[in-house]
């Protein structure tokens, strides 16, 4: 898995045909995944945590997903790394194919590189670390279990802890002996054990305080500039995301409704539910522009039986008759700027190549060009 | 005292500025520490060693045989000249019979826990960390050994076994496998949703590499407890299968078994009639607060 990732021409209407682009290291196409729920002692029914997701990650940036709490982002990072199978859909990393319906895992080296390449931060600085591990056997386990030489473990783990801004002497330590934001930094070391190319920030600051929240991100954005690292950050804070992503993608019930670079979706959103979402954000600036939106009304619908068309239409301000009947189709109308509603309805303008709908970003700089 | 936090703090930062190799208190060490400053599991600790010791060195503290009696020296009270705790209806000497009946009981007691707590452990921290099919196929045979009553269970495996201690010890491992193992699954359960096994799993690391560096030192403290309550009832459960010819057969002297031969003198001689069980209820006593000592001195207090 050391070749260099391939060059390909990307179909994009938003480029012109002769530019060839890299590929995004991380493509997620039309995934799905239903839960199964016990509704009577025979009867099962599904809960539908992601629907038809797609989106994709270049080389060196970070997509954001935000959504309210139980809207499946979660469940789309852990479909990423494979912690959970895929119902639909494909995942393509660095070009290859590495995860489909009813297929887990991939099998023997393939599967250990892709393991060295997809890491994980995790949200609950409790939780995430094994309380009767030091500091030092979290960070070298999975050394360990990639077969690094003793001495190299040790070396490294103190180089890790360095990096993350904590000592080489914390590796003695326990995890009940750190504070929350030294848990996660510890927490962020671990994942870059194997140095990886993707790491999935599952809410990764969300336990902390505001001021810690700020070092993590921080520390997270230095590491990507070091390491070249690309982020799938995931977070329900909208001023978080903002912060740290090139390319947002908001979720609602388990379908994504917009995707679009961070400065445009937050100077223009244009879905409802992303301009509620904006509206209700607190800023701190006084003579910031104010979206004004009435606060969304009303409890995210249950996913067991999700409204029909539009979901979000049972809490749209602006709902229609046509969004009770049809899903809306992703439509871009601006450029780079794709979302589904219909409001925006198709034209030969906006019209989106529906493999590609809700799923490259926009910002793709061309790396040569074609004869 | 007022700067004494400041000065708390930059000693801190001074010791991860040096490259000193001093190490903060480790886990065990922590855990040790607690556990010298528990009272009552020290306590506990004490009279198991001096149990054990007792027992193995008995034929040093006593010049009896425990086995031949002097029927003209029988059920002599508790205190009689050369029969400290007294004779029992054979007129064999109480003190002897006791620290050697430890040996037995002592066994009895500890090895079938011993191996259960190992097998029922392995079971059930697979089952509940896989899940599926395999927890289906481990748990519900285990609930088929819940189906019988344990003494019965017991009985009818040492009787098929025949008498003596080692089919005993497998007879009374078998019936606490199962209870072992659902304490064992009911923790892993608790311990597998966890983010740092998701960690382990992302790491590419086989299921038995995150069982046993993951999943085991945070299932051990529930059953150590639970196990641990379970030795004195595994004595009392061997000295039964003892008084119906399954287990050590007399004139062997057990804890248990001694109990029962000494039920007829009861009202003759009360308290030495009761010396056994005094033992067991002391032995399982400890056991039990050794045991609750032990995991409060292991629980990391966040």
């Amino acid at each position: 898995m050391t070749t260099a990732p391939e060059l390909v021409p990307v179909p994009t209407e938003d480029h012109a045909e002769t530019a060839v682009y890299r590929r995004p290291l991380l493509e997620v196409v039309k995934v799905s995944k239903k839960f199964p729920v016990r509704v009577g002692p025979l009867k099962r029914e599904y809960v539908s945590a992601v629907d038809s997701l797609s989106f994709s990650v270049d080389h060196g940036k970070t997509l954001g997903i935000v959504g309210e709490s139980g809207c499946g982002k979660s469940t789309a990072a852990r479909l990423v790394v494979g912690l959970l199978p895929i119902d639909e859909g494909d995942v393509i990393f660095d070009g290859v194919n590495v995860r489909g319906p009813r297929q887990m895992r991939q099998q023997g080296p393939a599967e250990k590189s892709l393991r060295r390449n997809m890491q994980m931060v995790f949200q609950d600085p409790h939780s995430s670390l094994n309380p009767r591990s030091s500091v030092g056997e979290i960070i070298s386990f999975p050394m360990k279990v990639h077969g690094f030489p003793k001495e190299e473990q040790r070396e490294r783990t103190s180089w890790l802890l360095e990096q993350v801004g904590l000592h080489g002497n914390h590796a003695s330590y326990y995890p009940h002996q750190l504070s929350g934001g030294q848990r996660q930094r510890v927490n962020i070391a671990r994942a870059l054990a194997l140095s990886p190319k993707l790491v999935v920030c599952d809410e990764a600051v969300s336990a902390l305080d505001k001021s810690v929240q700020a070092q993590v991100l921080n520390l997270l954005k230095n590491l990507q500039e070091e390491f070249g690292l690309t982020y799938l950050f995931i977070s329900h804070d909208l001023n978080v995301v903002e912060y740290m992503s090139d390319t947002v993608c908001v979720m609602y019930l388990g379908q994504a409704v917009e995707i679009c670079d961070s400065e445009g979706l937050y100077h223009n959103p244009l879905h409802p539910y992303t301009r509620a979402l904006l509206a209700s954000t607190p800023v701190l600036d006084a003579d910031a522009p104010r979206i004004d939106v009435p606060p969304l009304e009303g409890e995210l619908p249950s996913p067991l039986n999700p409204p029909s068309g539009c979901r979000f239409r049972t809490r749209c301000p602006a709902a229609m008759d046509v969004c009770a009947e049809m899903a809306p189709v992703v439509t871009m109308p601006e450029p780079g700027h794709r979302v589904a509603c219909h409001l925006y309805p198709e034209t030969a303008e906006t019209t989106v190549d529906p493999d590609f709908a809700l799923r490259t970003i926009a910002a793709r700089e061309p790396v040569e060009v074609a004869v | 005292m007022a700067i004494a936090e400041p000065l708390a703090g930059n000693a801190a930062a001074a010791w991860l500025a040096s490259d000193s190799p001093t190490r903060p208190e480790s886990y065990m060490q922590a855990a040790r520490r607690r556990f010298m400053h528990s009272r009552v599991g020290l306590v506990a600790l004490a009279v198991l060693l001096l149990l054990v010791v007792v027992s193995v060195a008995a034929p040093l503290l006593t010049p009896y045989d425990p086995s031949i009696g002097q029927p003209a020296a029988r059920l002599r009270p508790i205190g009689s000249p050369g029969h400290i705790f007294g004779t029992d209806e054979q007129g064999r000497d109480m003190l002897t019979r006791i620290l050697y009946g430890g040996r037995m009981s002592l066994i009895a007691g500890l090895a079938p826990v011993l191996v259960a707590t190992v097998i029922g452990t392995i079971l059930g921290s697979l089952s509940g960390f896989v899940g599926k099919w395999v927890a289906m196929l481990i748990m519900r045979t285990m609930d088929m050994f819940y189906a019988f009553p344990a003494v019965l269970l017991a009985i009818a495996i040492s009787a098929s076994l025949g008498p003596g201690l080692i089919n005993q010890i497998i007879a009374l491992s078998i019936i606490y496998i199962a209870p072992i193992a659902r304490v064992a699954e009911a923790a892993t359960r608790r311990i597998v949703v966890a983010e740092f096994i998701e960690a382990a799993k992302l790491t590419g690391a086989p299921t038995w590499k995150i069982l046993f560096t993951q999943v085991l030192a945070n299932i051990f403290s529930p059953i150590f407890v639970y196990s641990s309550g379970l030795v004195g009832l595994a004595i009392v459960t061997a000295a039964s299968l003892s008084f119906l010819g399954l287990g050590v057969r007399p004139p062997t002297p057990e804890w248990g078994f001694m109990l029962n031969a000494l039920r007829g003198t009861i009202y003759v001689n009360p308290w030495v009639a009761a010396l056994p069980g005094f033992f067991i209820f002391a032995t399982s006593i400890s056991f039990n607060m050794l045991a609750d000592s032990i995991r409060d001195s292991l629980d990391v207090k966040e």
